[in-house]
């Protein structure tokens, strides 16, 4: 995994910040990306009011609830972020922005991507993974649903079937993959 | 590049990334960013579905907050609609009508309705009687009681919404043996979702009945009003707006028309009867429209860009001349400022006005050909529920679009093995999809029938 020992460019001006991750690696990213996080961004903020600044660069922000593969990952999306999460305005722009959030792996890593998202208040991102699930979600029928994302189907059997009569009706266009 | 990670091999996710079993699943994320995550399906149906996944998803998605999210994200969206009506086929057998508009996605949503409609109700045993956006009012059947004297009758009805599902049944009502085969019942529904109010869970609704009589109410008339607060029935008497010569319920039964709180019936002398079924004491009286043809009744009531529109087709059959559209809309109505002696507020003002021997039309030339003759038979069966310029009349076995602005007639849909009879179509109910599907009380013994 990339860290701080695989940086290109070290002697890059711009200011770092290094986080630490819940399997203990190490990034050093600009403090610009990392002000996307909002939690960071507090966790600097306080560092600083609490006069630690004084210690600069060397201060390692621990993140407990992000693994490694995720916070790499919400990196590179912050590096390339799309222009806006804006609705678009017809079909084809539409189109483009479905095949980009497609890029970003299978709904799991999405739910990771956004658990980490929503841990770090990386509002940009979450709403751009959680628009990345809905579509996933979208034409499924619920066992799928169920079954991908495994979750358990807790109806009790009465009510199990009238869900599959109120359905009797609505199965077209269910993709099934 | 000056960062530490390489965007590019990050966002082909590598080997080791695959191999790794994903670390969070969708049952740790909190409640508040799973229900980001399904406002942000595209239709009400694909969340509707959605809610049959979990308990956890269902009682997320079924609450006011969640539909208030769900009409914020999606502001633009246009409620689409579908016209239900009866017709008699070659064989005299009642048959249902349900037209469903599939150009877009969002019609698209209401195809599964006329299915689930057809599976359900069965026209020669049961009715649906009258609308409110998506709620339909359903007499499932009715029981003539013999025994009784005088003999009453024992009507059922339930309130479906076809787009959820949802179908709850409504105690029985006895009511006074009907004189004609229409059941000699007006009815009507009326209903108020709102989803900012968070303790309002599902809508509140009323079903109001107002026996028919051959003869004048002078003074008084009686209702039943069937309340989805307390869930039972229970009848009024309401006193004729003053200054009024009493009226007589309409021959032709078009169904009530909630407007701004009111129900309206359209009585005697094209005038329309209006009751708020919240307020029983409050009823009032619209004038017909000044230049509706003399002893006449008005075609079709109904709704459009919410406001309250009707329509005649004039010089038919008894004159030989060409028949005239005319359309009305009703300005000014304001509730607070009709209590004070029935006929205030509330004025027809024309918006249409044409013959139809000035109409064409560039796919069906022997539309135009056949509205231009002498005596051609059109009837009225809707309005657009949010288009101002189109209307649907009902001509030779076709449901015909007609649009007001351009002069056009463009067949809409075939009404299949139509009889004779297609010539005794009444008007159409229109189920609207609000932003938000209306959602009906929960309970055990009405969630299906």
């Amino acid at each position: 995994m990339s860290n701080t020992s695989e940086n290109p460019n070290p002697s890059s001006s711009s200011a770092k910040i290094t986080l630490k991750t819940s399997d203990n690696e190490l990034f050093e990213v600009e403090e610009a990306v990392a002000m996307k996080f909002c939690t960071v961004k507090q966790y600097f903020e306080d560092e600083k009011d609490n006069d630690v600044a004084a210690r600069g660069s060397s201060t390692v922000i621990p993140l407990p609830n992000v693994h490694s593969a995720v916070l790499a990952r919400l990196i590179s999306y912050c590096k390339k972020l799309p222009q806006s999460n804006a609705v678009a305005d017809n079909h084809e722009e539409e189109e483009t922005k479905k095949k980009e959030r497609k890029q970003y792996g299978t709904p799991g890593d999405l739910v990771d991507l956004i658990s980490a998202a929503n841990y770090l208040d990386f509002k940009e991102g979450l709403e751009f993974f959680n628009q990345a699930l809905a579509d996933h979600i979208q034409n499924k029928s619920v066992e799928y649903v169920r079954k991908f994302f495994g979750i358990k189907g807790d109806f009790e059997p009465h009510e199990e079937e009238k869900y599959r009569e109120e359905y009797a009706w609505a199965f077209e266009g269910v993709d099934e993959d | 590049m000056d960062s530490s990670v390489d965007s590019h091999s990050l966002l082909q996710p590598s080997c080791e990334v695959k191999r790794k079993r994903s670390i969070t699943s969708m049952n740790d994320l909190p409640d508040c960013v799973l229900m980001e995550i399904l406002v942000l399906l595209s239709l009400p149906s694909v969340v509707l579905r959605c809610k049959w996944v979990s308990k956890r998803w269902f009682s997320l998605i079924t609450t006011p907050h969640f539909a208030r999210r769900f009409v914020t994200q999606h502001p633009h969206v246009h409620h689409p609609f579908s016209l239900i009506f009866y017709y008699p086929d070659c064989c005299s057998n009642q048959r249902l009508h349900i037209t469903t508009n599939s150009e877009t996605q969002n019609e698209s949503e209401l195809k599964p309705l006329a299915a689930y409609l057809h599976n359900k109700c069965d026209p020669n045993t049961s009715s649906l009687r009258a609308s409110c956006n998506d709620l339909l009012l359903w007499c499932d059947r009715a029981e003539q009681m013999v025994q009784h004297c005088p003999p009453v009758t024992m009507v059922f009805y339930s309130i479906i919404n076809p787009f959820t599902r949802q179908c709850l049944a409504l105690p029985p009502r006895l009511v006074p043996h009907p004189h004609s085969s229409s059941l000699g019942l007006r009815v009507g529904i009326i209903c108020s979702y709102d989803y900012n109010n968070d303790n309002q869970h599902s809508s509140s609704f009323r079903v109001v009945l107002i026996p028919w009589s051959i003869s004048k109410f002078t003074t008084q008339f009686n209702v039943h009003i069937f309340s989805s607060d307390t869930g039972e029935w229970s009848d009024s008497v309401v006193l004729c707006p003053p200054n009024l010569d009493g009226f007589k319920l309409s021959l032709t039964p078009l169904s009530a028309i909630p407007y701004k709180g009111f129900l309206f019936w359209s009585i005697d002398g094209a005038r329309l009867l209006g009751f708020d079924p919240y307020d029983s004491t409050c009823c009032c009286v619209i004038e017909k429209p000044v230049q509706l043809e003399q002893f006449q009744e008005i075609d079709c009531l109904g709704l459009c860009r919410g406001r309250l529109r009707t329509s005649q087709v004039s010089g038919y059959p008894y004159r030989n001349e060409h028949p005239c559209l005319r359309v009305w809309d009703l300005l000014d109505f304001d509730k607070d400022s009709n209590n004070n002696g029935g006929r205030a507020g509330g004025k027809w003002c024309l918006k249409h006005e044409l013959y139809f021997n000035q109409m064409v039309s560039e796919k069906s030339p022997w539309l135009a050909q056949y509205v231009t003759r002498i005596f051609p038979f059109v009837s009225v069966l809707a309005f657009h529920p949010s288009d101002a310029d189109i209307m649907y009349l009902t001509i030779q076995s076709k449901v015909v679009l007609c649009n007001l602005q351009s002069r056009t007639l463009e067949v809409f849909c075939d009404i299949p093995q139509s009889g004779l009879g297609h010539h005794f179509i009444r008007h159409a109910l229109t189920f609207v999809l609000p932003s938000w599907p209306t959602p009906l009380p929960f309970t055990e013994t009405g969630w299906h029938c």
